[in-house]
């Protein structure tokens, strides 16, 4: 009888598991001074996942805490943007690459911050020949990129490091397995079509072990600049805490919409720090009260 | 994966890996009882595959440099992005200290940062003022 696969012991020599055993260890070096690692998911887009991320560490940073922010949104990167962190020059030693510096002193890592023009998008290198077939693998790449922000960023002592996820039921628990301490943020709006994926995020992030730290409700109604009340930004909207008590997460706030906050994010100025006190930098700070390790 | 002889019921061993010049690896095992070789020859979708989970065949030299992979895998990437460490960071001087303290607390982070760069990028030792100006004049050029 031919022996197999299990065995035989090692691998003969290609050395393959032995070195994605080493990326591993060398992460988990990398990130065992950072106290608390938060991953902002939705599944869905167009949440305001990187506008979250982004006035949380922005928040948290300005309480003096250590932060650390990474957009891990490789596609869509809009996070150095937001907190004003685009351009910067990223130093290399032979201990890795140090981060750039947004608001409040946030580090922050993104490929954003790699790419060559506001209009280059992210596009792999492929042997000869395999240009139209880069979907097979660009899965991996992305993976490989992820493990590499977070491993050969210098962070150093972090009290917390926040990760912007891209839209994506699985990613998640993709990004849990690098990271088993890896703890989860839920966001949603008050739509139908949200929570409809929201919930299937959230049972998937939970599935796979993770601890869920909560669910916040993004644009939960409409801010009105001069007489200050808020009312509904969505029709029949659904409430966010309904949602939260069906998933069995804490709900950690609503935060209504501000065009203010748009504006905000596309100055690079986090809405958090420019408003202090409106009524969505107070829900804002209140939720960063809440994660805050 | 890997191999066996089955005469031998050994596993095989790894004794060199060609360069992927052309896309496909070349590894070339040998029974340590027969010394039967064999050759294992990717194409290029399995050469593309085992390279973006940045590792190496035979394995690493552990010399690899921060974010290597995603950096031999990134078509364009931005010139002024990545620098070598080249020392010291440069100084404030009381002016420019003077003059960062008048920007909110929030922002100084930044606008050290981007000040550092700019000196940086021209080997300069010190920041003034008048750096801070040109900074202000030609952000995206720090």
């Amino acid at each position: 009888m031919v022996k197999t696969y299990t065995d035989i012991s090692g691998d003969g020599g290609s050395d393959v598991l032995e070195q994605v055993v080493a990326q591993r260890e060398r992460l988990a070096a990398r990130l065992a001074d950072v106290k608390r690692i938060v991953a902002v998911l939705s599944g869905k887009g167009g949440v305001g996942k990187s506008a979250l991320t982004a006035n949380l560490a922005a928040a948290l940073a300005n309480r003096g805490l250590r932060v650390g922010a990474l957009d891990a949104d490789l596609s869509g990167p809009t996070l150095a943007q937001m907190i004003g962190a685009r351009s910067q020059t990223l130093r290399l030693s032979s201990d890795g690459v140090e981060p750039a510096i947004g608001a409040a002193g946030v580090m922050v890592m993104s490929i954003d911050l790699l790419l060559e023009t506001d209009d280059t998008p992210v596009d792999w290198r492929s042997l000869e020949g395999l240009a139209e077939d880069t979907f097979v693998w660009r899965g991996t790449m992305e993976t490989t990129a992820v493990r590499e922000f977070l491993t050969d960023t210098i962070w150093g002592e972090l009290d917390i490091l926040l990760i912007d996820l891209p839209p994506g039921v699985e990613r998640f628990s993709t990004l849990a397995r690098l990271i088993p301490k890896l703890e989860g943020l839920a966001v949603t709006i008050p739509s139908a079509a949200s929570h409809l994926v929201v919930r299937r995020a959230v049972r998937a992030a939970q599935a796979s072990g993770g601890t869920l730290l909560g669910l916040v409700e993004n644009m939960a109604g409409y801010l009105c600049s001069n007489c200050w009340e808020v009312g509904p930004l969505f029709a029949r909207q659904p409430e966010g805490e309904n949602l939260a008590a069906e998933l069995g997460l804490p709900f950690l706030g609503s935060i209504p919409f501000d065009p203010r906050l748009t504006r905000a994010c596309n100055d690079g100025q986090p809405f958090v720090l420019t408003h202090p006190g409106s009524p969505s930098a107070s829900a804002l700070e209140k939720i960063a009260e809440r994660i805050s390790p | 994966m890997k191999f066996l002889c089955i005469p031998c019921d050994k596993p095989l061993k790894l004794q060199e890996v060609g360069d992927p010049g052309a896309g496909s690896f070349s590894l070339a095992y040998r029974c340590p009882s027969c010394g039967h070789q064999i050759a294992m020859l990717t194409n290029a979708g399995e050469t593309q595959l085992v390279q973006s989970l940045g590792v190496h065949l035979g394995g690493g030299d552990g010399s690899a440099q921060p974010l290597s992979a995603l950096r031999s895998s990134l078509q364009r990437v931005r010139p002024e992005a990545l620098a070598e460490d080249d020392g010291p960071e440069p100084t404030w001087n009381e002016a420019a200290e003077a003059r960062l303290a008048q920007h909110p607390r929030y922002v100084q982070p930044v606008i050290r940062k981007t000040c550092t760069d700019y000196a940086r990028k021209r080997g300069l030792r010190q920041i003034t003022p008048e750096m801070m100006d040109a900074v202000q004049r030609a952000p995206s050029e720090s």
